[in-house]
């Protein structure tokens, strides 16, 4: 017998043996897990049974050591089998590798040249023939596939349509709707209702961005020199441009620098600091702060609140929801954010949407976006591309014959969306250069603003603009309207009253003055901040008419929130709330 | 150490009474970064040796060393993960959402091996890919596929890539992991089901070569049509095919293209008639795929857990299911309105008719572009490793006369051989 015959012999052996190995090594350990012998822990009849009988009697100590004794047996039981089929699982592949070497080995040594000449010649037509049946096979497998998706498709889908989808599933009082019941617990926070969020001031301009609080009525006349008409005076703890949110008694304003991003919450009553609260992102650490013009600060956009939670975002991307207790709910970065001048959007509102308008860079970049995120969670809801330019504008969530339209003001268009699910609903080719004033709805027409080059008034869902004002435009303060008139201070002081239905010119006042703060109304006052902290009470109308003036003594560029009897200022360093004495 | 302690996401009860210590980790831990670059670094390595033994040293003891070096580090040692078949579906996701980050170190091994395949063919299926390696490491006795049923049964990793593909650009999950039959073996633990599935793919692996491979692997249809445009790839004989048909039998996964000089195919009007309707069928087979896709994805959406959750809500809300799920249940603990809920599961579902569109539009175009190729009657010279489906396995090198010439072997009595080039 030569060497090689010998080996050859040895590796059929070790083969033979090898594979007898595996083969009861396997088989045991089917056997043992089909007798569940491993997850006998888990599925213990005696382990339940005793767990039933001691809810029963609770406070039967023996029965509480027995159910003990029970589970270590069964765990340490449970944990040898599993080290024990482990090791077997090891010793398997152990005895497979062996198998494979020497079954290898067994082969190659016998191994055999083909051949060719007893396989015979090819076959005339043998391809054709190949293909043919290939060709069948081919469109059998897509058939398969094809049934299959058949298949697939006939299991129910358990959703409602869209139509039964109405946008607000609670009552004008915010009680649930009674076929919302059903036998279950009612929600138990449920949403604001469009009214509520109407009686309070949740977000940049207040409700629907407008600028506007009808039945508000705020004294004429303030100086924070002489403490006229000024109900408190509370120090921001930290620097930023945002204007203040209001929801009941609590005042919310943001602030940021070079190491933290905080909300604040004053009383509204007293202006005592109730909470500050800094944004902590998962993981801990803070997005580097992107370069922003002195114009503008790390603490831009106003927050938003739904009267549960308020919601601030800052231009590091780091947005977070708090509770009203100042407890951060969740906190996520969706930046970067940075953009020309610095990120100065402020988020927007629609039920249990969070809306950020993300525009930066040229349209062509691709980077602008208009994000939703769940006001409950902060996941991403929806997220749509928007083909403009860099803007500092803010988002306006209108509602247009009983439908919700999210505007969106960009060079070069004015964007509706759906809110609930960001589907474009039309857009208007109106504007453009660096867009800041945010759009508002002036009766029935919507108006929009180029900066320095026009002011434009369109119908809501219209592609052609109604009317459009070449002089005038604003920079960066966005318009207000009592809905029959419209009022622009460009950034020089000038303020011009507009006819909104024909866009003609219907008076001028020069305030001389440089203006950041937007203005708003208030019952029937016009309210105007300058930077340096002046301020003029209008009477609106068809005439220019002053019914007084007021200071605060410090640098303005938040725009002022009229609510109820008070007027909530922000100045450069305090907060101010004025109210008639 | 942090990320040790990192991975303790609740405090460790203290046992003080009795003085029980905790055991340790039953999860795979985080790696540090350190050896994530090992990884890549072992990948890209890997891939290159991988190539240079295929396509320039033709050695076929260095592809099965390779090869069980790539099962012992890549599956045994780390555990099938990370992974160069399941990181496409990271990418898909990234590519659909912008604000899922994909890591370097997955992107890489996702493009790494598409790249070779580019340039040399798939030499990550030869020796690389832990799952690739373990099945040619299995197959003792190959028993041969005919060819009609292999062109039919590769339709299912096309479709497979499709579907996951869908999953995971929705969010709807990584169905090629979850899936994953040998990840089990690797593991030693899985489910029963896939458990099975691994143990029943290796035993099929001794007779029907690399089973998971060619009807299965949706990253095997990248890296071959990848391959297809590869300037350099595995070839039979190291100098002159002499259509001695030796090799003809030598591979294993039918990826070698007889010559056709002994076959004289006559060109007649039934071919082109029959080549004429599969390219017309072609926009109709699109067209279904299309709609067929479409309605299916709205069902697929089911698995997305927006829409199983809005699912159950609703048949909750009318009263064809009794009581809740702990899913439901903290849905209403919430106190999230269910419109909203609906309108986000609607959501999901069109994202999901989108992506089905695209995949049946995908499949369509496969089934047809394939009904066309077949169609095509090719004329070829010499027998030719197959560019899509040859995984550079090197079995085929010793069966060629020129090869053994040139290793100095003995040549068998009356091969041709060419005369030196």
């Amino acid at each position: 017998m030569n060497g090689t015959l010998r080996f050859y012999h040895l590796a059929l052996a070790i083969a033979i043996a090898s594979g007898l190995f595996v083969l009861l090594t396997g088989g045991l350990l089917a056997f043992n897990e089909v007798r569940g012998k491993v997850s006998m822990l888990v599925n213990s009849k005696q382990v339940v049974r005793l767990h039933d009988e001691l809810r029963s009697r609770p406070k039967d100590e023996e029965l509480k050591l027995r159910i003990r004794q029970l589970d270590l047996e069964l765990r340490r039981e449970t944990f040898y089998r599993l080290q024990l089929s482990r090791n077997a699982s090891r010793a398997l592949l152990g005895g497979l590798a062996v198998f494979l070497a020497s079954a290898h080995f067994v082969r190659s040594s016998r191994r055999r040249l083909p051949d060719p000449l007893a396989w015979g010649a090819r076959k005339a037509g043998e391809q054709r023939r190949t293909a043919a049946l290939a060709r069948y096979a081919v469109a059998g497998a897509f058939a398969l596939v094809a049934a299959t998706a058949v298949a697939v498709s006939t299991r129910p889908l358990n959703l409602p349509g869209p139509a039964a989808s109405a946008p607000d599933a609670t009552d004008p009082n915010g009680a649930p709707h009674p076929d919302s019941q059903a036998g279950h617990p009612s929600p138990v926070s449920p949403l604001p209702s469009a009214e509520e969020m109407q009686q309070q001031w949740p977000s940049f301009r207040g409700p629907n961005g407008s600028g506007v609080a009808s039945n508000a009525t705020v004294p004429v006349m303030w100086d924070a020199k002489t403490g006229t008409n000024i109900l408190w005076k509370s120090e921001v703890p930290l620097p930023g441009l945002s204007s203040p949110v209001v929801w009941g008694n609590a005042v919310f304003v943001t602030g940021a620098d070079e190491s933290q991003s905080s909300v604040f919450r004053f009383d509204a009553d007293t202006g005592a600091l109730a909470w500050s609260a800094t944004i902590k992102l998962p993981g801990g650490a803070r997005p580097p702060k992107p370069e922003v013009g002195e114009e503008t600060s790390l603490a831009a956009p106003t927050p938003v609140t739904d009267g549960r939670r308020v919601y601030a975002l800052f231009p590091t991307g780091e947005i977070a929801a708090f509770d009203f207790s100042g407890k951060q709910v969740w906190a996520r970065n969706i930046g970067p954010l940075e953009n020309q001048y610095g990120y100065a959007s402020s988020l927007a509102i629609y039920q249990d949407r969070l809306l950020v308008q993300i525009d930066r860079g040229q349209a062509e970049d691709g980077q602008s976006r208009m994000l939703a995120l769940n006001t409950q969670t902060g996941q991403p809801l929806w997220e749509v591309k928007r083909d403009v330019a860099g803007s500092w504008s803010s988002p306006v969530v209108l509602d247009v014959n009983g439908q919700p339209q999210l505007i969106a003001c960009a060079s070069p268009f004015v964007i509706a969306y759906n809110p609930v699910d960001g589907k474009e609903l039309w857009r208007n080719k109106c504007l453009e250069s660096d867009v800041a004033p945010s759009p508002v709805l002036a009766g029935n027409m919507l108006v929009a603003v180029a900066p320095n080059t026009a002011i434009v008034g369109l119908h809501p869902g219209a592609t052609e603009t109604a009317w459009k004002i070449a002089e005038g435009a604003p920079d960066a303060t966005s318009p207000v309207s009592d809905g029959q008139r419209l009022y622009v201070v460009e950034s020089s002081g000038m303020l011009t009253c507009y006819d909104i239905q024909t866009g003609k010119v219907v008076w001028t006042h020069d305030l001389d003055n440089m203006f950041y703060a937007s203005p708003a109304i208030a019952g029937n006052a016009l309210i105007l901040v300058s930077r340096k902290g002046n301020s003029w009470v209008l009477e609106t109308g068809d005439a220019y008419k002053e019914l007084g003036k007021g200071e605060i003594g410090e640098e303005c560029c938040a725009s002022p929130v009229p609510l109820g009897k008070r007027l909530f200022v922000r100045g450069k360093t305090n907060l101010f709330c004025i109210e008639a004495k | 150490m942090i990320w040790l302690l990192a991975a303790q996401r609740f405090p460790p009860p203290e046992f003080t009474e009795t003085g029980h210590s905790l055991p340790g980790f039953l999860a795979p831990l985080p790696r540090g970064p350190w050896l994530e670059h090992l990884d890549v670094a072992v990948l890209v390595g890997a891939l290159a040796l991988a190539s240079w033994l295929a396509l320039r040293h033709r050695s076929r003891r260095g592809i099965v060393a390779l090869g069980i070096f790539s099962v012992l580090y890549f599956g045994f040692w780390r555990k099938g993960c990370i992974c160069s078949i399941g990181s496409i579906q990271n990418i898909a996701q990234g590519l659909a959402d912008s604000s899922f980050g994909v890591p370097a170190t997955v992107l890489v091994f996702g493009l790494a091996p598409l790249v070779f395949a580019l340039v040399f063919g798939r030499v990550f299926c030869s020796a690389v890919c832990p799952h690739g390696a373990l099945q040619d490491l299995m197959l003792l006795k190959p028993v041969s596929v005919p060819v009609w049923l292999e062109h039919g049964l590769r339709l299912i990793p096309y479709t497979y890539l499709g579907l996951a593909m869908i999953f995971a650009a929705t969010g709807g999950g990584y169905i090629i992991c979850q899936y994953d039959p040998f990840v089990t073996i690797f593991r030693l633990s899985g489910s029963a089901l896939m458990v099975s599935c691994g143990i029943g793919l290796l035993v099929l692996g001794i007779f029907v070569g690399r089973p998971y491979c060619r009807f299965l692997c949706p990253y095997g249809v990248l890296l071959g049509m990848a391959s297809n445009f590869s300037k350099w790839r595995v070839r039979i004989t190291p100098d002159t095919c002499t259509q001695c048909r030796l090799c003809e039998q030598s591979c294993p996964f039918n990826a070698i293209n007889a010559s056709t000089v002994e076959t004289p195919s006559r060109t007649v009007k039934t071919d082109k008639r029959r080549l004429a309707a599969m390219i017309l069928l072609l926009p109709v087979l699109l067209g279904l795929g299309g709609w067929l896709g479409g309605v299916t994805g709205k069902h697929l959406a089911g698995r997305h857990r927006t829409v199983h959750l809005a699912e159950r809500v609703y048949l909750e809300e009318s009263g064809a299911a009794k009581g809740t799920t702990d899913a439901s249940a903290a849905f209403r603990i919430t106190g999230a309105p269910v419109e909203s809920l609906y309108a986000d599961a609607r959501m999901v579902q069109d994202r999901y008719v989108l992506a089905g569109r695209l995949c049946g539009l995908w499949i369509g175009l496969v089934v047809g572009g394939k009904l066309i190729v077949l169609a095509i009657r090719r004329k070829r010279h010499d027998y030719e490793a197959d560019q899509t489906r040859c995984v550079a396995c090197a079995r085929c090198f010793r069966s060629c006369p020129q090869e053994l010439q040139r290793l100095g072997l003995p040549v068998p009595e009356g091969a041709p051989l060419a005369p030196p080039s």
